[in-house]
């Protein structure tokens, strides 16, 4: 019998030949300020491979494996600039899901392995639940109000709106299409979309609830810390895919009749970039380790996305400095990777961000 | 002798925990302070006494023969109880050099001596012109007859001033390249031509003292190893031990007096701060984290590689920063030696004072091969950059 070991090492092989068998930077060139962010049919390819159903439990209709694989497959597809559409639909969206409560939830949860519910987290910006609120009207609902950041918003199927109602807050499945949903988009540091959605008395039934007040705040902040701890093996993999186009051209390029590599300097920068690879990598594994028990999640989120954001932000940054004048081309492909860093390492909150938490939290004094 | 390695881990460390409790005197609880011999020749006779004075040597010997995992849990009481080095070189480096490279005879005369604490050793290995670049040592071994004789200058030399012995890298070959020309030798330092003087550290403490080598005399039997392959020999002398230099102890027991401090000076509410302390106490969980994933290989009795550099880089670092932070935010206070008056009464360090920690924080980034020098073997060894 296979091991969890060999479960997520046969999933990182695979993504490896996706990406190798993939078209790479050169496809993510081609997609900037496109919508919807990714290639349509690289979707079929995450849905034949089942890889929108890994952190769907079994019972539901998925695979029902855990973060770890689903962190394997990320941190191999963001080498080839290929994570989106996986984070928003089969990691937040699909987690809202899992962790809901209403009548909205199975239903929705089963269609989410095929591709057929794109489901995407409508929030403002810094993880803020949207300014939205529900009314009761006719036996149902009306929701008003504006989402800022909703990423994987364009392209989704439904969009899972946090909502104020009287008796606190509802999470509701509103079908993308329904009349009174105005969608529109910002351009992200990696020229992919990111969602914006005003809702303008949006009529949904009590069937199309997902979590009720009972859960539906906490639903949310776990498929956050989640979220955060995939997207923390994302940041990881980008860090070391940078980091070995750099020694690889250090390894190249001369000056003053010498390889750059030999640079002492430049030597002693590039191993601080590895000891810092390193001990993201020992963070994210902290994160994994948790087993997504709901009291440790917080700090292992924190810790794993906070040192992933800053240490793949560091990398991007040196790796520029390293590649000197063609690192700061649009021709290089690495200008590609340091802006999807950037991109990855804001969403749900950046390395300061995650520190302000373990503050908060009471870890700085403990 | 007792087969501690048949004891789980959790009692094994419950053991060392009573042994340390029963018998380290409170004086010797002093961190990463040096003690003389004449303080801490009581605890060193106790844990001969009791076997728990070579943890890595095999029982025969009169080791404890411990597995690593077990080793670990050893050295990790150690720090906790915050025990200071003792005269430590016989035990750590010449029982195993001996025990992998020694005549039967050596064996035989130098062990059991290291556990009655009769001879006390120190390590010649640095010299004025040879620290980082130790290959390039300059003291010399002419051999006369059955004798080396040895003339040379040694610094650095860590327990010097109490110890009866030291282990010598001295040229026996100017021929050839430098690696290749050198031989380990044992020297009985109680004899003309062996002058010790001692050198003063920066926070005080004679710790280290510089060793003059003026027609010193060793029988050839003295030799370890072979003639010209003393550089083979001292390789192998930094093994497991190494681990431990990449242990985040150091950084932990700093991590507690900074917030005892911040505490102190009413600086546990001011965002700026915390913000910072909050890194720091990232950085040491994380390196923590990272420690515990080479002692999990070491206990599945893997081997390791240089992924002890990094963690040495990482910790002895990460150590220098909280006490850097430690001292800003002590404020005035900081620039006083010894006990800082706050407020709300002062910080009681046992002996220890913030001036000190910070400058003592500043070794183990120099020792056992500079933070640097450890970079430029992770460029080469790891990262595989050009010469």
């Amino acid at each position: 019998m296979a091991t969890e070991n060999d479960i997520v090492a046969e999933l990182a092989a695979s993504a490896q030949r996706v990406v190798a068998d993939g078209p790479g930077p050169t496809g993510a060139r081609s997609r900037r300020s496109q919508l919807p962010g990714y290639d349509p049919s690289y979707l079929g390819l995450l849905t034949d491979l089942g890889w929108l159903g890994i952190l769907v439990p079994e019972e539901d209709g998925g695979i029902g494996l855990g973060l770890p694989e689903m962190a394997a497959v990320v941190r191999e597809l963001e080498k080839g600039l290929m994570g989106e559409p996986l984070l928003p639909y089969a990691v937040l969206g699909a987690r809202v899901l899992v962790h809901g409560d209403g009548p909205a939830r199975a239903a929705l949860l089963a269609q989410v392995p095929a591709g057929e519910c794109l489901a995407a987290l409508a929030l403002d910006f810094n993880g803020a639940l949207p300014a939205v609120t529900a009314v009761p009207a006719d036996g149902g609902w009306r929701l008003s109000g504006q989402a800022g950041s909703v990423v994987g918003g364009v392209s989704a199927t439904h969009l899972l709106v946090p909502a104020q109602a009287a008796d606190g807050v509802r999470l509701f499945a509103v079908p993308a299409s329904s009349p009174g949903v105005t969608r529109t988009h910002l351009w992200r540091a990696d020229d992919t979309p990111l969602g914006q959605v005003a809702l303008a008395e949006v009529v949904v039934g009590n069937g199309e609830v997902v979590a009720t007040p009972a859960a539906a705040e906490t639903a949310v902040a776990r498929a956050l810390d989640e979220t955060r701890i995939v997207a923390a093996a994302g940041l990881l993999g980008l860090s070391e895919h940078m980091l070995a186009m750099t020694l690889d051209y250090m390894g190249v390029r001369k000056q003053y009749d010498q390889l750059i590599g030999s640079f002492q300097a430049l030597q002693h920068k590039a191993v601080d970039l590895y000891i810092d690879k390193e001990r993201a990598a020992a963070a994210l594994q902290f994160g994994l380790a948790t087993g997504g028990d709901p009291a440790t999640l917080p700090l292992a989120a924190v810790r794993a996305k906070g040192r992933c954001s800053d240490t793949a932000c560091r990398v991007a940054r040196d790796s520029i400095q390293l590649h000197g004048a063609i690192g700061f081309t649009d021709e290089h492909d690495l200008g590609l990777y340091v802006k999807r860093v950037l991109t990855l390492s804001a969403w749900l909150g950046n390395a300061g961000e995650q520190r302000r938490r373990f503050i908060d939290m009471g870890w700085a004094l403990a | 002798m007792r087969d501690w390695n048949a004891l789980s881990d959790e009692a094994f460390r419950l053991a060392a925990r009573d042994f340390i409790e029963a018998h380290c005197p409170t004086h010797l609880r002093r961190g990463e302070e040096h003690v003389r011999w004449a303080q801490s020749k009581d605890w060193y006779h106790a844990m001969a006494a009791h076997g728990w004075l070579a943890p890595g040597w095999p029982m025969e010997h009169g080791g404890m023969a411990l597995k690593p995992a077990k080793h670990l849990i050893y050295l990790e009481e150690w720090a906790r109880a915050g025990i200071s080095r003792v005269m430590e070189q016989g035990v750590l480096n010449v029982g195993p050099v001996l025990l992998a490279h020694g005549t039967p005879d050596q064996i035989a005369h130098y062990l059991p001596r290291i556990l009655s604490g009769e001879d006390l050793w120190c390590q010649g290995f640095s010299e004025p012109g040879a620290g980082s670049d130790l290959a390039g040592l300059r003291t010399e071994a002419r051999i006369e007859g059955d004798t080396f004789v040895i003339n040379g200058h040694k610094i650095w030399t860590s327990g010097a001033v109490d110890a009866n012995h030291i282990f010598v890298l001295a040229r026996t070959d100017k021929t050839v390249k430098k690696q290749a020309g050198i031989s380990f030798i044992l020297v009985d330092m109680n004899q003309p031509g062996v002058t010790v003087k001692p050198i003063v550290t920066v926070n005080g403490d004679a710790e280290f003292a510089e060793v003059f080598l003026d027609d010193v005399c060793a029988p050839v039997g003295n030799l370890v190893g072979g003639l010209n392959n003393g550089w083979r020999v001292a390789q192998s002398l930094l093994g497991f031990e190494r681990v431990w230099a990449g242990s985040p102890h150091m950084g932990r027991q700093a991590m507690d007096r900074l917030v005892r401090v911040a505490r102190l000076a009413g600086r546990d509410r001011d965002p700026a701060i915390v913000d910072r302390i909050a890194q720091l106490q990232l950085d040491l969980a994380d390196n923590s984290e990272m420690y515990e994933r080479l002692a999990q290989e070491i206990r599945a009795g893997h081997s390791f590689g240089f992924e002890v550099s990094t963690l040495k880089i990482v910790a002895t670092e990460t150590y220098a920063r909280i006490t850097e932070l430690t001292l800003e935010i002590a404020g005035e206070q900081g620039g006083l030696a010894g006990e800082a008056p706050f407020a709300d009464g002062p910080l009681l360090l046992g002996k220890a004072d913030l001036l000190r920690d910070y400058l003592t924080a500043r070794a183990p980034m120099i020792y056992g091969g500079t933070v640097q020098i450890h970079r430029n073997i992770l460029a080469k060894r790891v990262l595989g950059l050009p010469a």
